[in-house]
This record gives structure tokens, C-alpha cells and sequence, in this order.
């Protein structure tokens, strides 16, 4: 065996290891998983591959793996797997695609003749459903936030404001006030325009930003 | 209101609007008209209303004038010409006050008044949370599904099968493995490249040898999306970073607390550069850093790229021109370029995911270009770097507080009247307030509160003499450099000021080096006849030279004092590095070399050599910046670099974090030489052997003049050198050029004093 083939499977066995502690005791030391990590990372794994899969006991159809990685206003990840039972024509979900996958067999490797995007079009409606409420739960999470930046802001831009204003008040007996004055109203165009600045940056990062990526598909028979 | 009742009106006059006031707002009144004007002082304010608005005019009664800029700005507007008729009213119910009636309708004129000042009236931060738009959800989803089975059609069509290229790169202390997974080449598709041949680095699987590492795979995610949200992931598995506790808390409390904007405000030499590295490394590993900018000062450009990609294996480019600066996602680049005007349109017009400034202390003055450039980034993240937040007053640190976190210290009046000493304005007020309130977005460790003491350091100094072969080297050298600086060129090529400089450095390094570029330059065949005359006769002198004394004192340090101890030998110059090595492996010592030419596996891999087997370690300067070789504790430097920052450097790679036995630096000098000089200006002037590694960075800082840009201290010495002979002269030159360094250290105490004034000597 190669190095690199004892390296890998240094890989697999730490990361079954970590995983079966974390399912058991629903905790793990994140230093063991990075130790395990220093091996390398075997995610490029998880890119689009079709499998097909038979011995499956609860459905017979088709499959995916969704990830859903959000990067704003919070950073949250979490994948799910969705399958649709033809003979039923309902659409399962699970969130934890290992343990559904776990009990599978794989079966052989076929071109994706068999397969069709309008096999997938059941998937549309749950997933975007799926992604709206994880998202709208992030976005609840940091709603709080963003009111407090908001206020701040607010009052920082008001007071601002109100400093100038008085400001601007009090150069009106000097003789050169068209001078201050206009340095002064500088001020002001630049205190709006920065809170405008404010104001679309604060909407910049409050704004959901995600991606979604099919990790993996393909078909169920039992 | 543009129109007034006739029974309210005690005096209207007309009045036609001339270039004067189109000019300067000074409405000129006819003799007959300054009635309107009687009722007012000479200098008073007079209140005018312009439709809904009043607006402010100073009544110039002895002159017969009003002057409002305001109501100028206002005509400007409503695009009145000279020659327009406006009029103007006092009213019987209210004679304080001048009625201003514009040629225009109501709605025109509040239209207009609103426009020219609309924010006069209110201002409101008016935002609403940002709401997820379901189309673009809509469209995400099906994007996901249409995009795979684009790829998949593709695939089907140039026959593309399931394969698995692996690779694996080894290092020496660690095994690290590459698994690149693709499906197939997209690119080679499009362009039909796709080759028959088998692909010796790649290997294929099929799908049930797959699957035990796609469910591996699918395990890691589950993991790291536990884990990510409260843990950190990127603080093991790091090349030679040492991590402290005070940092770790620094990472979390920027990632968990500060959302990632923070101050991080350190005390020199506790590794603010780490810290980054660590946070950078956290989002990265999260996804959070697509769009990255680092912002350094020129000099520190190259050691940020060096330290991220040996020790966070970020490996980022130093950007140089505006190709790369559009080219690029994630880079670094010197301040004062990136706020040029080609440079800043392009960087302030992205969204950046982090934004990294060092040094920021140079962000204090809200006035400056570089404060108004770094406002004007969008940044979701952003990190502050310094040790020294506070250089002259306190409203700097609010300044830098606004950059992360506008309005959470107020306004700056608030904040003055809040915290800054009324009368001191060099004292604070409230501290324990202000602490709390900083802590928010500030963290600053203290070298007392962290325990970490840096073992001390023993400086001794080597004045060795010359041979007499060896003396007449360096005067006949010196003696044609002081005849012909002046007259070779400044230009890059042939001969230049630089070359010669070079020269000279290299009299004092090795003779033997020197003869090899005496040699080299005469080969190109470019001097006058005189001066070919005067190298080959150099040359010949350095033949002369049996053993530099230098090279005799390394040996005699190495096997008689240093007692089995490891030793860092500096140099500047290759070829003395090459010479030394071949003298110490002659004699059979262990020795590993360090320079620039080699690639970071290379150096990996002497260090390793350096660290299990070898005695010695002889390294250039740039062969070993941001390289930690504190498992070594003596340090000679065998030629003394005349810029101070790279003999800090030097003392960097082993007297930092880590280092538990005192260090001993030994400098070696030739009497009578210009290095005697440049040993009294880093020792007695710059103080450099005594300070904390980083400490020089910020002592430079506050040089003026030309010093300003230390690069041309060596130009300085150059000068001194050629102009005077006399050594008590050069001496005394020096010892000016050497006051410069001293006040600039005093400033230096100074603003460190504010600091421990303003935020307190312990940790915030």
C-alpha cells in the first residue's frame, strides 16, 4: 500500500472514529477532528457525483444532496438529503444524509443516460422550501444585530447632525460665518452621504447570501 | 410661502440680481431701498424667509448691503439669472424678519429649497432589514439542478467518465495529502482536448471503491458544520506558529464577539501578524474569504506574504500594478499605492469580505486621504492593526473605532466631552467607562498580563583588527569609491552609485567576495581605462588576503566558545555566505545555509537540517525573514546591514515567543572601518539591541525629513563616507544622523506613555 493510499485510509478510519463519537455522545474535541484534518480534507469528493444505489428498503427513485451554504448575515452551513419515492410519489427528507446512506448499497456505475433533469423537478418545490426556512431562521438570529447596529447608527447620524446644526447656529454673528458656514454644510453633506453609505452597507451585510450545491445524486431500488 | 397679504406689509422693495451677487451673495440695496435695511445694525444677522425657509444673511447697514450666500445658493437653484427681479418685504406682523419673494411658484421654490438641503430639515437612518427575495431563491434552486446537469450533458457527450486524480505532496515533518476529485477536465471538453492517453498521476476508481471515502466525505461535512459555528478550526495543523493563549482569545473574541471588526491593539512583539494569520485562516476555512485585502505600509508588503504562505499556507500576491488589483480576489498591497488614484477606484469599488490594515495608527487623522480611503471600503470584516492606537490625542482612537464601528463611541463632540480630560486634553476621563466601551471593538493584550517574557538578550561586540593585507583592501577601495561616486552615474546601468555601495559593504564582508565581483565587473568590460586599472589593482590586494580576520573569528567562536550551542550566522552577501559554508564544512562542522534563491521547501528542509543535525545555520537576510530558528540562542552578525530594520530582523528569528534561554548576539566589526560607525549608531543612537523586536518599525515612524524613507539612511552613510576622510569627521556626521534615530526613539517613549495613559497597563 502506498503512502498516500495509508494516508487516506488514516482519513476514513479517523473520520468514521470522530463521527461515531459525535453521534454517541453528541460532542467531540474539534482538536481531534483537525488532527485528523492535517491528513487532508476529503470534501472534492462531494461534487456532483451520480451514484446509483440498490438494497434500499424505503424507497425506489431518485435522490439528492443538497448543501446549503450560507455566508451572510451569519455564516451557517448544513446539508440535507431529499429522495422521491416514485411509487408513492411523495418526497422524503432527511437532514442527516450519512446516516441514510450508511444503510445503502452501491451498485454499479452507470452514465446518467437513465437519469433526466425533469426527474429532478420534484426536488424544486421542498428544497426551496427547505433553504427558505433555514434562512429565515438565520436571518432571525440576526435580526437582533442589526436593529442594535441600526440604532446606533441612527442616533450617531441624528446627534451628528443636531451638532452641526448648532454649530452652524453659532457662526451666524461672526463676520466670516459664510465662510464657516459653508465648511460646516460641508460637513453635513458629507454626515448624509456617509450615513447613506451607512445605510447600504448595513443592507449589504444583513443580506442573505448563500449557495446551494448538489453534492451528490442519482437513483434507489430495492 | 412665496406670497405676502398686502395688509401685512410695512416696506417692499425690488431688487435685480446682479453678477455681484451671482458671484458672492451680496445683494446691493439703492439708496431709496436701505430702508428695508433700518431697522438692523451694522454686522447684525438678519433673518431672511425664502418660502418655508429661513435662511441666515449678515445686514452690512454702513455699506448698504445684505450678504447671504444661502439665498445665492438658492437662486443658483432655481436657475435665476442676473437681471431676475426678486422682492423683498418687511411685514407688519413680523419686522425682525426680511420676506424674500422669488420669481417663482410655491411648489418650485420648497421643491428647490428641499433639493439644494434637503437633509437640513431631517435626517433619519432609514434602513429596513434586508428581506430574502424569493425569486432569487427560486433561481438558485433551479440553478443548482440546471448547473449539474449542464455539466453532466457535457460530460456525456465527450464521454467523460468518473475519475479521481490524486496527488500527494510530502514534507519533511509531515505527511500532507492533496485529494483532487474531478469529474473531468470542463475546459478540455469545450476545447475537444481530451486526450486518450492515460494520465500517469491520476488513477481510476470505480464507484465502489469510491464510496467508502464519498460517505467519509459526507461525515467530514456533517463535522465541520457542527463544529463551525462554535469552535475553532484552523489553530491545528499549522507550520511553525506558535499559538498563546492570549492570542486564541484574541480569535475567538474577534470571530465570536466582534462579529469580525476589531482593533487588535497588542503590545509590540506579541504577535499581531498571528493573530491575523489565525483569523484569516478561521474564515477561510469557513468560506468566508473570497474577497480578501491586506493594507501594509511598502515595507512590510513582502514579510505579510511570506508569514501568511509559510505560516497559514495562504499564499496571497503582493500587487504591484492595476491589472493585478482587478485581477486578483484576495491580496496585498502597500497603502500608499492602494489609495492612488488608479488603485483606490478600483479597490473601493468591490465588496471585500475582509480588509486588513496594518500599521493602522496611521488611519488616526480622519482628514487624511488614508482615513477617508479605508471609510470608503465595503468590508464585512475588518482588522485594525497596532500597537500604538494613540499618537498624539485621544479622538485618534476614536477615529479608528469609527472605521469599525461608526457611532458606537457617539459623536466626536460626545466623545470629547465624555472622555478627554477638559483642560490635559493629553489625559483621559473616565477610563473605566471608556475601557468597557473599547473592549467592545478593541483587544489589546499586555506583555505583563500574557507572563510571556522574553528571556534576555546579550549583546557583545567584536572589534576585530584587520590584517594589514586586509586593511589596504578596504583603504585603496574606499579611496576610489571617494574619487569616483560622484562621477559614475545614478542610473541602473554600468557603474552606478549602487554598485559602488555595494562595493564598499562587501570590503568589510569579504575580501575574498569582494575579488569575485571585482572579478565579475570586469568582465562585463564596461570601465574606462582608469578605472580598470584601479579594480584590477584592488583585486590584486584582496589576492593578498591569506584569512580575513572575520572568517578567523567565526572559527575561533565556533569550536572554542559557543560549546556545542547552535549559531545563526547573518550575512548580506552570498558570496561571503558561500565561503563561510565551505570554510566551516572544510572543517567539519555541520552547517546548513539559508538564502533568498531558495524555495520554501528548500528552506524547510535546512531548517530541519539545522535544527537535528547541523551546528551552524549561515543565512542572507532575505533568505530567513519570517522564519522562527528560536531553537537557536546565539546570533552573529558577520557584516552589519546599514538599515537597522534588517538587523532587527535578524534578531527577530530568535529572540521572540518561544525563546526560553537567553540570547546572545554577537556583532562582529573591523576597527577603523566605516562598520565601527554604523555598530555606535544601532547601539548607542537607534538603542536597537535593547529593544523589542518591532519596536524599530515604530520608531522610524516618527522620523522626518528624508530619513522619512529608511532606504535612503545607506545613500546618507554613502555620503558621509565619500565626503569625509577624516574619521572623527565621519564619526561626527553619524552621530547627527544618529540624533535624527534618538528623538525619533523619544518620540517613540512618548506615545507609548499615551498609550498606557489612555487605555490602562492591562489587557483590554
Amino acid at each position: 500500500m502506498s503512502e498516500m493510499d495509508t494516508n487516506i485510509s488514516k482519513l476514513v478510519n479517523g473520520l468514521d472514529e470522530l463521527y461515531a463519537e459525535l453521534k454517541i455522545s453528541g460532542d467531540m474535541k474539534s482538536d481531534n477532528f483537525l488532527a485528523i484534518r492535517k491528513l487532508g480534507t476529503l470534501q472534492e469528493y462531494l461534487n456532483g457525483q451520480v451514484i446509483h444505489f440498490n438494497g434500499c428498503d424505503e424507497v425506489e427513485g431518485v435522490f439528492l444532496v443538497v448543501s446549503l451554504s450560507c455566508r451572510r448575515p451569519s455564516s451557517h452551513q448544513v446539508c440535507r438529503i431529499f429522495a422521491h419515492d416514485r411509487a408513492q410519489n411523495v418526497v422524503l427528507e432527511k437532514p442527516n444524509p450519512v446516516d441514510f446512506m450508511e444503510s445503502l448499497t452501491v451498485s454499479t456505475v452507470k452514465g446518467t443516460k437513465d437519469l433526466s433533469r425533469s426527474d429532478f423537478a420534484v426536488f424544486e418545490k421542498p428544497i426551496f422550501s427547505w433553504v427558505e426556512s433555514e434562512i429565515k431562521s438565520i436571518q432571525e438570529r440576526s435580526k437582533a444585530d442589526f436593529m442594535e447596529e441600526k440604532e446606533r447608527l441612527s442616533i450617531y447620524y441624528s446627534k451628528q447632525f443636531e451638532e452641526l446644526k448648532n454649530k452652524k447656529k453659532s457662526v451666524f454673528f461672526h463676520n466670516y460665518f459664510f465662510e464657516k458656514e459653508a465648511r460646516i454644510k460641508e460637513d453635513m453633506k458629507q454626515n448624509h452621504s456617509e450615513m447613506k453609505e451607512q445605510e447600504s452597507l448595513l443592507t449589504l451585510r444583513y443580506q442573505p447570501q448563500f449557495q446551494i450545491d448538489v453534492l451528490l445524486h442519482g437513483s434507489l431500488s430495492k | 410661502m412665496n406670497t405676502i397679504p398686502a395688509g401685512d406689509i410695512r416696506h417692499q422693495i425690488q431688487i435685480i440680481l446682479t453678477d455681484h451677487f451671482m458671484e458672492n451673495g451680496i445683494l446691493q440695496f439703492e439708496m431709496e431701498n436701505r430702508i428695508l435695511l433700518a431697522p438692523h445694525r451694522d454686522h447684525e444677522k438678519v433673518e431672511l424667509v425664502v418660502g418655508t425657509r429661513i435662511v441666515a444673511s449678515i445686514c452690512r447697514k454702513n455699506q448698504g448691503y445684505l450678504l447671504s450666500v444661502e439665498l445665492k445658493e438658492i437662486c443658483e437653484k432655481l436657475r435665476l439669472e442676473v437681471g431676475a427681479r426678486i422682492k423683498m418685504v418687511r411685514r407688519i406682523s413680523d419686522p425682525r424678519r426680511i420676506y424674500v419673494v422669488l420669481p417663482v411658484s410655491d411648489d418650485r421654490l420648497n421643491q428647490s429649497i428641499l433639493d439644494t438641503d434637503g437633509f437640513n430639515q431631517s435626517l433619519k437612518f432609514e434602513v429596513d432589514y434586508p428581506k430574502l427575495s424569493e425569486s432569487q431563491l427560486e433561481n438558485e434552486v433551479k440553478g443548482a439542478l440546471d448547473s449539474l446537469w449542464a455539466r453532466e450533458s457535457k460530460e456525456e457527450q465527450a464521454g467523460a467518465k468518473i475519475e479521481v486524480k490524486r496527488s500527494l505532496r510530502i514534507e519533511p515533518d509531515k505527511q500532507w495529502l492533496d485529494v483532487i476529485h474531478s469529474i473531468s477536465n470542463t475546459n478540455a471538453i469545450e476545447n475537444n482536448e481530451i486526450s486518450s492517453e492515460p494520465n500517469l498521476n491520476s488513477k481510476d476508481l470505480n464507484l465502489s471503491e469510491q464510496w467508502p471515502l464519498v460517505l467519509a466525505a459526507l461525515k467530514e461535512l456533517q463535522i465541520v458544520n457542527i463544529l463551525g459555528a462554535s469552535s475553532l478550526m484552523g489553530v491545528v495543523g499549522l507550520n511553525d506558529v506558535d499559538q498563546y493563549p492570549h492570542q486564541l482569545r484574541t480569535v475567538r473574541k474577534v470571530l465570536f464577539e466582534t462579529g469580525g471588526r476589531a482593533i487588535l491593539a497588542d503590545e509590540v512583539g506579541l504577535g499581531k501578524t498571528v493573530e491575523a494569520g489565525l483569523i484569516l485562516r478561521e474564515y477561510h476555512l469557513r468560506g468566508q474569504m473570497q474577497a480578501l485585502l491586506i493594507l501594509t505600509p511598502a515595507s512590510l508588503t513582502h514579510q505579510w506574504q511570506e508569514e501568511l504562505g509559510q505560516k497559514f499556507e495562504l499564499d496571497l500576491p503582493v500587487v504591484q500594478t492595476t491589472q493585478d488589483a482587478m485581477r486578483f480576489d484576495r491580496f496585498i498591497i502597500s497603502l500608499d499605492l492602494a489609495k492612488t488614484s488608479n488603485f483606490r477606484s478600483i479597490i473601493a469599488s468591490r465588496n471585500w469580505d475582509m480588509v486588513i490594515v496594518d500599521e493602522a495608527h496611521k488611519l488616526k487623522n480622519s482628514k487624511t486621504l488614508n482615513f477617508q480611503f479605508v471609510k470608503g471600503l465595503t468590508s464585512r470584516y475588518m482588522l485594525l492593526l497596532t500597537a500604538t492606537p494613540i499618537q498624539n490625542e485621544l479622538l485618534e482612537l476614536f477615529n479608528l473605532v469609527h472605521l469599525i464601528a461608526p457611532g458606537s463611541l457617539g459623536t466626536p463632540n460626545q466623545f470629547r466631552k465624555s472622555y478627554v480630560h477638559p483642560v490635559n486634553k493629553k489625559l483621559p476621563q473616565n477610563e473605566r467607562a471608556l475601557r468597557q466601551r473599547l473592549s467592545r471593538y478593541m483587544i489589546r493584550n499586555c506583555r505583563l498580563e500574557t507572563h510571556l517574557k522574553l528571556p534576555p538578550r546579550r549583546v557583545l561586540m567584536r572589534r576585530l583588527i584587520a590584517s594589514k593585507e586586509e586593511k589596504v583592501v578596504y583603504e585603496s577601495l574606499t579611496q576610489f569609491i571617494r574619487e569616483s561616486y560622484y562621477m559614475v552615474s545614478r542610473s541602473p546601468k554600468g557603474l552606478n552609485q549602487l554598485t559602488l555601495m555595494l562595493l564598499q559593504k562587501l570590503a568589510t564582508s569579504s575580501p575574498e567576495a569582494l575579488r569575485l565581483s571585482l572579478e565579475g565587473i570586469l568582465k562585463k568590460g564596461e570601465l574606462s581605462g582608469e578605472m580598470e586599472d584601479s579594480f584590477v589593482s584592488i583585486k590584486e590586494n584582496c589576492n593578498k588576503v591569506v584569512q580575513a580576520v572575520k572568517f578567523e573569528e567565526v572559527m575561533r567562536f565556533v569550536t572554542k566558545e559557543a560549546q556545542g550551542d547552535k549559531v545563526i550566522v547573518f550575512t548580506q552577501f552570498r558570496a561571503t555566505q558561500q565561503q563561510l559554508v565551505r570554510l566551516l564544512q572544510r572543517e567539519g562542522i555541520p552547517t546548513a545555509e539559508f538564502h533568498g534563491e531558495m524555495n520554501v521547501k528548500r528552506k524547510r528542509k535546512q531548517v530541519e537540517k539545522f535544527r537535528n543535525e547541523a551546528q551552524i545555520l549561515v543565512s542572507t537576510d532575505c533568505g530567513a525573514e519570517g522564519w522562527n530558528l528560536q531553537f537557536a540562542r546565539i546570533l552573529i552578525n558577520f557584516d552589519l546591514p546599514w538599515n537597522p530594520m534588517k538587523v532587527e530582523q535578524r534578531i527577530g528569528r530568535v529572540h521572540r515567543l518561544g525563546q526560553e534561554r537567553e540570547v546572545l548576539i554577537l556583532n562582529f566589526c573591523i576597527k577603523d572601518t566605516i562598520e565601527e560607525h554604523i555598530v555606535n549608531l544601532l547601539s548607542h543612537k537607534i538603542r536597537l539591541f535593547e529593544r523589542v523586536v518591532g519596536e524599530l518599525e515604530m520608531i522610524l515612524g516618527h522620523l522626518s525629513g528624508e530619513l522619512k524613507e529608511i532606504e535612503s539612511l545607506d545613500s546618507k552613510i554613502m555620503e558621509i563616507l565619500v565626503k569625509y576622510s577624516d574619521k572623527s569627521d565621519q564619526m561626527k556626521e553619524i552621530e547627527l544622523l544618529g540624533d535624527e534615530f534618538k528623538k525619533a526613539g523619544q518620540n517613540f517613549e512618548q506615545v507609548r506613555k499615551l498609550q498606557e495613559n489612555f487605555l490602562g497597563k492591562g489587557s483590554l
